[in-house]
């Protein structure tokens, strides 16, 4: 009895693909295993019937060979054509104009790429100094129960304070404005800002 | 195999002549491609003549008809041709040319157009397969070599049983073993045509072959 693995190689080996090496090996059982040797000999006479029996059709490869480089070459000459034609659709002046459409994007998207974003300009080494103006802290919440309450304050900042003069315009006196979120529409205090 | 040296109707040109006027393999797949896409058209006819046998092998054996396997083999190099540039190795011209093949004949299968024109019939030789086919029979090609009647109707038997046979496998086992037996293509190749591995074909084959030992015992 054959195994299924010795009658793998024994295919192979009968037409031709199976490796030096187990070829070799192959070769040594099939001298002492009549079995195996009359396998061989059964799969030979397959593909021989097979080649026999059932060839491919009969042709005439070289004018194969010509209708088909004929066939890529007129292939070739129409991309060549609709390539031409392509151009001719484009006069030149829409060809000016394309082009300086994508030069102005381009400029545009360098320029929003390289410009120093804020954060960039106060690491500037020589950048001035400026003393904070106005203080914002809050929101905080309002401390018991009842409706929330989230407070912002405004103010001058002690710097501000200290030089404080109404003509500055961007305070014209310390405040304290309380936002409110409440359910009802109010603001708390008399002493409104505005 | 090498398909140049193998198909016995190649073209003499497509051969590089040593100095001693020996015959050298010429010019390999990948400098052919490379020449191709440097705008050299003539390289990609020398790939033409190196695979045209095995490209309509592998749509004969798919379709069945001799006739659309030319069609498509047609289509599938003026597509080669076009997608050139998009073959990333062009070493592997040959595999990516059966899958193309491939790919086209299953499809063409399965729009199954009805052709009225007749185009490519002057390549197809006087006895091709399409007598075959049309008689039912798998011996018309061998029997025109015989002149003996007996001899002839024994063959068209024999023929009919063989065809009766490979029809009982699996279509992969069919196509593998007619690919790699009748047609004598690298296993590399008809891989790439069928989409699977190498080793798959090897087992394909030898499956396919063991059923058709058993199913013709009494014929070997």
């Amino acid at each position: 009895m054959i195994s299924e693995d010795l009658e793998f190689q024994i295919s192979q080996y009968a037409d031709g693909t199976l490796p030096g090496e187990e070829a070799a090996a192959l070769e040594s059982t099939l001298a002492s295993d009549a079995e195996a040797r009359a396998l061989v000999e059964a799969y030979r006479k397959v593909d021989v019937l097979l080649k026999r029996e059932l060839p491919l059709p009969q042709m005439n490869w070289d004018r194969l060979a010509g209708h088909i480089s004929a066939a890529v070459a007129q292939e070739e000459v129409a991309a060549n054509d609709a390539n031409r034609s392509y151009r001719i659709a484009w006069p030149v002046w829409s060809r000016l104009a394309i082009a300086a459409m994508v030069l102005l994007a381009v400029g545009l998207a360098a320029f929003m790429h390289l410009r120093p974003r804020a954060d960039q300009i106060a690491r500037l080494p020589n950048a001035p100094t400026v003393p904070p103006i106005i203080l914002v802290t809050g929101p905080e919440p309002q401390r018991g129960g009842g409706a929330v309450i989230e407070i912002v304050s405004i103010a001058p900042s002690a710097v501000a304070q200290s030089s404080y003069r109404p003509a500055d315009g961007v305070v014209y006196r310390p405040p304290r404005v309380v936002i409110a979120s409440g359910q009802f529409d109010r603001q708390d205090s008399g002493r409104l800002p505005f | 195999m090498d398909p140049v040296t193998s198909d016995p109707n190649r073209d003499p040109s497509s051969e590089l002549r040593t100095p001693a006027g020996g015959v050298a393999q010429g010019p390999t797949d990948g400098q052919l491609v490379e020449q191709a896409l440097s705008g050299n058209r003539k390289a990609f006819d020398g790939l033409i003549v190196r695979y045209q046998r095995q490209a309509v092998a592998v749509s004969y054996r798919l379709l069945g008809n001799s006739q659309d396997a030319l069609e498509v083999t047609q289509d599938a190099f003026l597509k080669a041709y076009t997608n050139l540039e998009s073959l990333q190795k062009p070493a592997a011209f040959g595999g990516w040319l059966m899958r193309i093949v491939s790919n086209l004949s299953l499809n063409y299968r399965r729009s199954r157009k009805t052709r009225t024109s007749v185009p490519l019939a002057d390549v197809l030789g006087p006895q091709s397969g399409e007598a075959t086919e049309s008689h039912g029979g798998g011996s018309e090609w061998m029997s025109s070599a015989s002149g003996d009647p007996v001899r002839r109707l024994e063959g068209k038997e024999l023929g009919v049983k063989l065809k009766e046979a490979l029809a009982q496998l699996p279509e992969r086992q069919r196509q593998a073993i007619m690919m790699f037996t009748i047609d004598e293509m690298p296993q590399k190749d008809i891989a790439a045509a069928l989409n699977c591995s190498v080793e798959a074909i090897k087992w394909h084959v030898f499956q396919g072959r063991k059923k058709l030992k058993e199913i013709l015992k009494e014929h070997l």
